[in-house]
């Protein structure tokens, strides 16, 4: 089965950016893999070090609450629509796109932070930084 | 961005490989989804002053650009046709960016679809000048193709589908 990757976050776009992917692929017959990065700790030493493998549970979690609550708001909508959810750990574009090659995504679908001024939209840095990094198809919602 | 079902798919044409392979994508993505797949080359005007003189040689130019243009889309037109079910093509002059956004509107796009290249002088180093700009200033969701190098090892007509891998940290359900 073909799949569509959701690189979101809690973020108003980033629903918009989920819901289109479940719009299409409840329309061609795609799953739908909702997955969210988290960075680990790069420069930290001691005591914080100390803490990085509980805040990274916290962090899992926290993950996993989000992405279990935004697959069942797309259920509501597309209850046919296969969804599934990964959190995932590290540089968020890097870790994006390996999972893209990993599952052979046909496409990645990111929601982007957009600013009313005068109608124009800013593209956030994560989706900046996905559509360079990332060589399948790049589809930017906002 | 509404997320009801919008009825076309636009793609900017501008006889770059790119945005061949895009509109094949694209065309692809469009048929399983129902919706129609529009084509559309932007050409640049001509922008030299209309002196008497040489008036006749820009009108010329002017012709045979769109013509080119034209030559371009059939080609296009053609290389999409075996996976469109449905495909409309246009050329409009003017600035890239503006133009295809205006014909997103027009033709009531769920996106725009374009090559992340373009085919300046630096295409094949530098992100087009047209995918950043509409993704910065494309109120429409906007799709940018990237042309896979063969040193990356996937082909661009990837036929396979790979066997699914394990994640360490899926969690399906």
């Amino acid at each position: 089965m073909r799949k569509i990757l959701v690189a979101v976050d809690s973020s108003e776009p980033a629903l918009h950016a989920a819901t289109m992917a479940a719009d299409i692929a409840a329309q061609s017959g795609s799953a739908v893999l909702l997955a969210h990065s988290t960075q680990p700790l790069l420069m930290a030493s001691g005591w914080i070090a100390a803490q990085a493998p509980e805040l990274e549970v916290a962090e899992r979690n926290e993950s996993e609450t989000m992405l279990d609550h935004m697959r069942s708001v797309l259920k509501l909508k597309y209850p046919k629509v296969v969804i599934e959810t990964a959190a995932i750990r590290g540089q968020p574009a890097d870790a994006m796109t390996a999972l893209a090659d990993s599952e052979d995504a046909e496409l990645v679908v990111v929601g982007s932070r957009s600013h009313g001024k005068l109608g124009r939209t800013l593209l956030g840095s994560f989706a900046s930084k996905l559509v360079h990094t990332c060589k399948r198809p790049v589809l930017v919602v906002r | 961005m509404k997320p009801e079902k919008r009825k076309s798919i636009v793609v900017g044409i501008d006889g770059s490989s790119e945005s061949f392979e895009a509109a094949r994508y694209a065309a692809d993505l469009a048929r399983r989804t129902q919706q129609f797949l529009e084509l559309v080359f932007v050409r640049q005007p001509i922008l030299l002053p209309p002196v008497a003189s040489y008036a006749e040689t820009l009108a010329r130019l002017d012709r045979s650009d769109e013509a080119a243009a034209n030559e371009v889309l059939k080609r296009a037109v053609e290389y999409v046709a075996p996976l469109a079910a449905g495909v409309g093509s246009s050329v409009v002059v003017g600035s890239p960016v503006d133009e295809l956004i205006r014909c997103g509107n027009t033709y009531d796009a769920s996106m725009l679809v374009v090559g992340s290249r373009g085919r300046g002088a630096l295409g094949r180093l530098a992100f087009g000048s047209v995918a950043d700009g509409l993704l910065h200033g494309s109120p429409l969701p906007v799709l940018v193709f990237h042309l896979r190098d063969e040193a990356s090892g996937h082909g661009v007509k990837k036929v396979t589908s790979s066997p699914s891998h394990h994640l360490e940290h899926v969690v399906e359900k």
